[in-house]
């Protein structure tokens, strides 16, 4: 049989191994989206020369590797508006003014993970373990008794992957597709480490274990929606904590309020 | 005359309709246990367990024995393997169909038929040595058997012959062509059909890898009580009976060769719908190919993840793996490319016979169980939810296809193929609309998406992963040359 161009062409152009049904998806914007920089390889968060230093408002973390690169992360030692209670979306809109002023203002699940993972694998460097210990102990109280929201927000799908849309509401939002509901679990029980890497930015199940551990003395466990709901049903993720467990509660309401952990970051180095 | 003659003319497919009524008529393969439907049946519940199905107005019951002696018949070096209990008509069925619809005499047939038994030889399949010849004149000659030479090939018992003996029938089976004594032979186009009774003390287990070479399996059930009426009436063989008179082919039905050709030529153009180049039924065949291949056991290195790898620790002997439910633990082995290239030809034949000028999803679930059944081995955990499934293969098959047609349409309604798509695009044109993508941009879109679609955590999304990280190399190296 001769081989002519069109049918060499046919047999060698790239096509989906299934039929695809664009309709419905603005397959520009889903572009746009995959060109945001690519989400932190898996399990390297907190890696490489971290150096913690104690300023009276802050400890200034640096070498934390968030998303896709190295950040200066400073925590406040002081939780944001002084304490005062509000909704994700009040947090969202507070963040953007005072974020314009250089201010501390409210981070998300990942940016968060990222910041203790560094403080946790920096505990026993001569150089910081005292503001490291100072740091946990501020983090443990507030766990406990301040139950900090973020601005992580999970939209749980009524069929299909779920979204968790981390710093929503921010410039930089950016979400990630992921079967998030299922039962409650001990991480370190976790069924499905694709869950931990889209709401932590890492599946090192092992190390997100032993930071949450760290910070709050009992082994960290991940509470969120058990069924798929029959529309899109949107909750808040939070840091709760009790001489039980520590908490990633992704099971909570928009509507309520809570205080909140001030950070402030700035770009180290691109990975 | 000769232009009403031409307008009484029958098609291909008509005759080849009538023949598959005329056989059950006369009485010579009787068995109305209909288990094909041209169109979806609706069931009704008649007991606790069992339901009876009723057809749609114009469709079409099918014996699925009959149906597939027929459709295979058609076919160029087709092969059927026919099951079950002894006495209820399998040789029958086979020599009754080979004869109508190829018009090779019975006679004929049966002088070609091989009875399986552990002492076959190759002699016996292929060809012998005229040594005449060789005594007399001095030369080699090579004298083929009518078995090679007959286009109805029926090997009847053939798991009363251990499998390795058969391993040359077995390329003759699959190309046509076999080697004696270092000459090549050609047997003419026809059909293969095998018998196997259910094993007993005097037969040998059939191997997969002769298995394979089959592109189709029937089980024959015995007929209900209300056709051994009609079996009576066909005559007694045994008290004067007539069976010359009934096996012979009214002029008009006879099936020539030209007929046939043009019936393959009919059945290989039926085309199916398409989805932007992408075919309905071809790509659910392959999703099902993708979805039984992929192996936990078999390897952590996603290229070499596969059933055919997993030779030591298989998916019954391999503690537990991370995807617990996927329809891929429900096997012990893959597809083969000849199994994946049957499905299509036998759904457009399905198609054809019922007069359907395109194939559907429907057509190609109706015969997937009979290409299906004899190769695949079910796992022992599939057999501990269904210990039936260890007679009634055919509805393993059909659980099993329902299992991933349910993830297909997970994945069909979910949403990673978007981004599946967008990568793919990117990969392919470098643009997506008015918007052009420069090197670096192609690249934090197939990272971005890999991420994406590796997140919903299925062993589909890692197929759909590797497809585009395959494409994307594959681009980069030719844009190196």
């Amino acid at each position: 049989m001769k081989i002519n161009d069109s049918f060499y062409r046919k047999m060698t152009s790239i096509q989906p191994l299934i039929p695809i049904n664009k309709q419905g998806w603005n397959l520009e914007e889903i572009a746009e989206e995959l060109l945001k920089p690519a989400p932190a390889p898996a399990g390297n968060a907190g890696s490489g020369n971290v150096q913690v230093s104690d300023n009276p408002d802050f400890w200034k973390v640096e070498g934390v590797e968030y998303r896709n690169g190295i950040y200066t992360v400073e925590l406040a030692k002081a939780l944001l508006d002084n304490g005062n209670t509000k909704t994700q979306d009040q947090w969202i809109e507070y963040s953007k003014q005072v974020k314009a002023r250089n201010g501390f203002y409210t981070g998300d699940f990942q940016l968060y993970h990222s910041l203790f993972t560094a403080l946790y694998k920096n505990r026993d460097k001569d150089s910081a373990r005292q503001e490291v210990e100072e740091a946990r102990k501020f983090l443990r109280e507030t766990f406990r008794k301040k139950y900090p929201l973020t601005l992580t927000r999970i939209a749980y799908q009524p069929r299909g992957m779920d979204k968790i849309i981390h710093s929503k509401g921010m410039p930089d939002e950016f979400s990630l597709d992921v079967n998030f509901v299922d039962s409650d679990e001990w991480v370190k029980d976790a069924k499905n480490p694709a869950v931990y890497k889209a709401l932590l930015g890492s599946d090192n199940i092992h190390e997100i274990n032993n930071v949450y551990n760290w910070i709050n003395g009992t082994d960290a466990y991940l509470y969120r929606l058990n069924s798929k709901p029959s529309s899109i049903d949107e909750r808040v993720a939070r840091f709760i904590a009790d001489s039980v467990r520590a908490d990633l509660d992704c099971d909570w309401f928009p509507r309520y309020s809570d205080s909140t952990l001030g950070v402030r970051v700035a770009r180290s180095a691109t990975m | 005359m000769i232009k009403m003659a031409e307008e009484n003319k029958l098609s291909g497919r008509e005759k080849v309709q009538r023949l598959y009524d005329l056989i059950g008529n006369r009485g010579l393969y009787v068995n109305t246990n209909y288990d094909i439907f041209s169109s979806a049946p609706e069931k009704v519940n008649i007991s606790p367990i069992y339901s009876v199905s009723l057809l749609p107005k114009n469709s079409r019951a099918f014996s699925s024995s009959l149906l597939f002696a027929t459709l295979t018949s058609l076919l160029n070096h087709g092969t059927m393997l026919i099951t079950g209990a002894p006495g209820i008509g399998k040789t029958t069925g086979a020599e009754v169909a080979g004869h109508f619809y190829t018009g090779v005499p019975l006679p004929q047939i049966l002088e070609a038929e091989l009875i399986g038994n552990p002492q076959l030889k190759t002699e016996d399949v292929t060809a012998t040595l005229d040594t005449v010849a060789m005594v007399h004149e001095g030369r080699k000659k090579v004298i083929p058997t009518k078995f090679l030479q007959c286009p109805v090939k029926i090997g009847d018992e053939i798991n009363r012959t251990p499998s390795d003996l058969l391993s040359s029938a077995m390329k003759l089976v699959d190309t046509g062509k076999a080697v004696y004594q270092g000459e090549l032979l050609e047997s003419p186009p026809g059909v293969l059909f095998a018998t196997a009774n259910y094993s007993d003390e005097g037969t040998f287990q059939l191997t997969p890898p002769f298995l394979d070479r089959f592109d189709v399996a029937v089980m024959v059930t015995s007929p209900p009580p209300w056709d051994l009426k009609k079996i009576r009436q066909r005559g007694d063989e045994k008290m004067n009976g007539h069976l010359e008179k009934l096996l012979q082919i009214p002029e008009e039905l006879t099936l020539n060769e030209d007929d046939r050709e043009r019936i393959r030529k009919e059945i290989s153009s039926i085309s199916e719908n398409y989805i932007e180049d992408i075919g309905e039924v071809s790509s659910f065949a392959d999703f099902i190919y993708s979805s039984l291949r992929f192996s936990e056991a078999a390897s952590d290195n996603l290229v070499r993840a596969t059933k055919g790898n997993a030779w030591q620790l298989t998916q019954d002997n391999a503690l537990s793996g991370h995807f617990t439910n996927s329809p891929f633990n429900y096997t012990l082995n893959e597809l083969s490319i000849r199994t994946v290239q049957a499905m299509v030809r036998y759904a457009k034949a399905f198609a054809w016979i019922n007069g359907k000028g395109k194939v559907e999803l429907e057509d190609l679930k109706c015969v997937l169980p009979y290409l299906l059944w004899h190769k695949i081995q079910p796992t022992s955990r599939a057999l501990t939810e269904h210990p039936k499934y260890a007679n009634d293969r055919i509805g393993f098959v059909e659980d099993l296809i329902g299992k991933i047609e349910t993830e297909y349409t997970e994945l069909a309604q979910g949403n990673i193929l978007p981004t599946y798509a967008v990568a793919l695009q990117a990969v392919r044109d470098s643009k997506l609309g008015n918007k052009e993508f420069d090197y670096e941009q192609v690249r934090n879109i197939v990272r971005n998406a890999l991420v994406k679609i590796g997140n919903a955590d299925k062993p589909y999304a890692l197929t759909l992963a590797s497809h585009i990280a395959s494409e994307y190399n594959h681009k980069i190296m030719h844009e190196n040359k």
